[in-house]
């Protein structure tokens, strides 16, 4: 019993120690809350050229889209193909032989 | 801090989402094992059974006649359990695969609801069963509910192959569109690209054919009678076949215009 209540106050210390590290990992790891000056903010990266998607790529990526849609289409059908036999309740025996 | 709350709740959204899909798809499975083990422990009893029935029916002495009524009992109930757990099964995959129940699904949902609870009330009369005739009537109660359940697994099946059938409609109405689309963007001077079009269009008659298996698939669903729920549940599958062997040749072509083309 004194061993249970033992357990049970080392299992809460250390609970409130994982989340008190995980607050603490959340509040000092982003270094949006880290108070920089204005001036020492790095500048941003030089942008690239633009250059236009060419087109046929558009047409493949599509192509590669219709193929996928196809692969998904074709696993749809096999379940439907694989009758789902767990539906069938199966036979039971009843005792109604004079009866019946 | 403050900016991190959104993720912190994002993740465990998500975190809880993919426990509960998880869940669901283990109890389905769980429940169908459940009634497996207790199918598997009434078919245990069967020997129990006969061995006693037919010494009452040679000695018909107090003693064969108390083993029997017990035997029968002990079979009762075991199958009243079994069909307990396949209720339950049959509630879980039902609203699984119809994910939001329709009133047609509600319906089979309720009448499922209406059959557990009287199984389970009815094991209280089992076990005060003291008579033969008493026995008898309650394995007539019996036949008739499980007759019930039968009948609205039938009914479940063919409402959910229908739903499966629309969604794969649906799916090829998208592919049929897309394709169409991509055909257009191709040059449209080039010969396979024309041999293509018109393969598509052709394709696009079998789509109304599929189509018209699924109609033919819901008007047997809108007549269907619990009544004659196996056979009203075959005639459903012969549908859903043809419109499969159907898809098949229209999924064939699409492979065929997609694989052709460069």
């Amino acid at each position: 019993m004194k061993n249970q209540k033992e357990m049970i106050i080392l299992f809460s210390f250390f609970l409130i120690l994982i989340i008190g590290v995980i607050i603490y990992f959340f509040s000092f790891s982003n270094p949006s809350t880290i108070t920089q000056p204005i001036n020492n903010i790095p500048s941003p990266t030089p942008s690239l050229p633009f250059v236009p998607t060419p087109v046929i790529d558009s047409i493949q990526q599509r192509k590669i889209y219709i193929i996928e849609s196809i692969k998904e289409l074709k696993e749809e059908q096999k379940i439907l193909q694989l009758e789902d036999k767990s539906f069938i309740l199966p036979d039971f025996i009843f005792d109604l032989s004079k009866e019946e | 801090m403050r900016k991190n709350i959104p993720i912190i709740f994002i993740i465990l959204c998500l975190f809880f989402t993919v426990n509960k899909i998880s869940a669901q798809e283990n109890s389905i499975q769980t429940s169908y094992r459940i009634f497996e083990k207790d199918y598997r422990y009434y078919q245990s009893l069967i020997e129990t059974f006969n061995t006693a029935k037919s010494k009452n029916l040679q000695y018909n002495s107090v003693t064969s006649q108390a083993e029997y009524l017990q035997a029968s009992k002990n079979l009762l109930m075991s199958e009243i359990n079994s069909l307990i757990s396949f209720t339950v099964f049959l509630k879980l995959k039902l609203s699984d695969s119809t994910k939001i129940l329709k009133y047609n699904e509600s319906t089979l949902y309720l009448k499922l609801d209406d059959e557990n609870a009287f199984l389970n009330n009815f094991k209280e009369n089992i076990i005060k069963i003291s008579t033969l005739e008493e026995n008898k009537i309650s394995w007539k109660t019996f036949k008739t509910h499980y007759l019930t359940v039968k009948n609205i697994a039938f009914r479940s099946k063919s409402l959910i192959e229908i739903i499966q059938g629309n969604k794969i409609l649906d799916d090829i109405s998208d592919i049929q569109d897309k394709m169409s689309v991509y055909l257009d963007d191709k040059k449209q001077d080039d010969l396979g690209t024309k041999a293509a079009n018109d393969k598509l269009t052709g394709l696009a008659a079998k789509l109304i054919l599929s189509a018209n298996n699924i109609k033919s698939a819901e008007n047997l669903q809108g007549g269907f009678r619990l009544e004659d729920a196996d056979k009203n549940s075959s005639a459903i599958r012969n549908v859903l076949n043809q419109f499969c062997l159907n898809n098949q040749q229209i999924i064939s072509g699409y492979e065929n215009i997609i694989n052709t083309l460069q």
